[in-house]
């Protein structure tokens, strides 16, 4: 029967409350003399029902709430949040060398803190390149204690080399990389599904610490820091306040004091 | 094709105002956000994952965001997180092209809504939960947004990017599909 088919048809829309009235009226006026179809509307009911009862609803667990809360809170005072713009990415990755540095918004900013401007984005670029297949670590090891002299005859710094485990950063393993024509350490973490490349390298720079300077790199973050005589660049498209989190555990653990040879 | 012409999706900068307007207006919608998340990766850890970095891209897009209810704007930035962290592992369930045609006509679909059928059932949470992560997930999104977020056909249209006749077509398949899965257990 034609009118049952189209019936069912609307069965659904009917049954959310999203058939308009005149529709609706037609209908009910069918169902009032067809049992199969009145019949089938109970059903669709019945399963509705079940689902709405039964089907569990997952709440945001705590700790998922807090790190959203945090994200949202303003930035700590007396840190310099910089984001580069797409087209000052671009000019800085196509060797815009010959572009004055000046005349970029936050060439001050860096420069005021002692980080040359084109830094930052070199290391994510240094990033995004790591990711490809078997380009993210030389050495492969959850284990410190393989991880750091590894770098030994390949560098002459040692950079330090901590396990975070415990804190939800995964060693992954380290590698050397070049950036700005320098030989740098790298070490590698994960944190759930997201990589972080620690760059690190020698930097006596002036006596005063650094304070951390975090930059947005086209969705990508760079948070650096000065400590124990070396520079570190934590890249990564984990949130800036996770890479914070990590900034501080290691600092906070200066068990293997870097050495320069 | 719906249009995304209400979420300009423009970044803009993120003063104070607008952490304290996103603060108001979206993250009372973290739970719907993780519940959506939970149901498309039938994983807890990655749907934690996939919310943080929603909220995050929100965040940044949120400057552009005009009008008051943000529940289907933050649940469509979770789709998409969702989707692009499936096509970067490069998970064997990518998102194939389902041929809504190829659910079409199938009589044993239909039989399983008889309401004789569905006289005798019992249904658990469990079960139900296991019926509904098994569903292909073009019909189990549409499901979840309609009968746990309890979403209007308009908005589940703009969440998951299709026209509302489409929505309305994957509904019914889903609940087809989902009481014919619920039938083939109990037939064991």
């Amino acid at each position: 029967m034609r009118e049952c088919e189209r019936v069912r048809e609307r069965l659904d829309a009917y049954l959310d409350g999203e058939l308009d009235s005149s529709r609706a009226a037609e209908l009910e006026a069918h169902l009032a003399t067809c049992r199969d179809c009145a019949a089938a509307l109970d059903a669709h009911r019945k399963l509705q029902g079940a689902i709405r009862a039964l089907a569990p609803y997952h709440v945001a667990p705590a700790a998922l709430r807090q790190r959203a809360s945090d994200l949202v809170k303003p930035r700590p005072a007396g840190r310099r949040r910089v984001t580069l713009a797409v087209w000052q990415l671009a000019m800085l990755l196509t060797g815009a060398a010959a572009v004055p540095v000046a005349s970029l918004m936050l060439a001050p900013v860096l420069i005021g803190q002692g980080v040359d401007a084109a830094v930052p984005v070199a290391l994510v670029d240094a990033h995004l390149r790591s990711l490809r297949p078997d380009r993210l670590v030389e050495v492969a090891s959850t284990d410190r204690h393989t991880v750091k002299p590894w770098f030994a005859g390949k560098l002459d710094f040692s950079p330090p080399v901590q396990d975070l485990a415990e804190a939800g950063f995964k060693l992954t393993g380290g590698r050397v990389d070049y950036v700005e024509n320098r030989a740098v350490a790298v070490l590698v973490y994960q944190r759930r599904q997201h990589i972080i490349n620690v760059f690190i390298w020698p930097d006596a720079g002036s006596a005063a610490r650094m304070k951390p300077v975090d930059v947005d790199v086209n969705g990508y973050h760079a948070l650096g820091w000065r400590a124990g005589e070396m520079a570190f660049w934590a890249v990564s498209d984990l949130s800036m306040p996770e890479l914070e989190e990590l900034r501080v555990r290691l600092e906070g653990t200066q068990a293997n004091r870097a050495m320069p040879r | 094709m719906t249009s995304n012409q209400e979420w300009p999706g423009q970044r803009g900068a993120i003063t104070p105002e607008v952490r304290q307007r996103f603060e108001l207006l979206v993250l009372p919608h973290l739970d719907a956000a993780y519940n959506f998340a939970r149901w498309l990766t039938r994983d807890p850890h990655r749907a934690e994952d996939v919310v943080q970095e929603a909220v995050t891209r929100a965040l940044r897009f949120f400057a552009g965001f005009r009008g008051d209810n943000a529940r289907p704007w933050l649940l469509s930035i979770v789709r998409n997180t969702h989707v692009n962290a499936l096509k970067a592992v490069q998970h064997e369930e990518l998102r194939a092209d389902f041929d809504d045609e190829a659910f079409a006509a199938d009589p044993g679909l239909d039989r399983a809504l008889e309401p004789s059928a569905m006289l005798e059932r019992k249904w658990d949470a469990e079960r139900l939960t296991r019926a509904i992560e098994a569903l292909p997930e073009q019909f189990r999104e549409i499901l979840v947004l309609r009968e746990l977020e309890d979403m209007s056909y308009k908005e589940i249209a703009a969440v998951a990017e299709i026209p509302i006749g489409t929505v309305m077509s994957r509904l019914n398949r889903a609940r087809r599909l989902l009481a014919h899965a619920l039938g083939a257990q109990e037939a064991r």
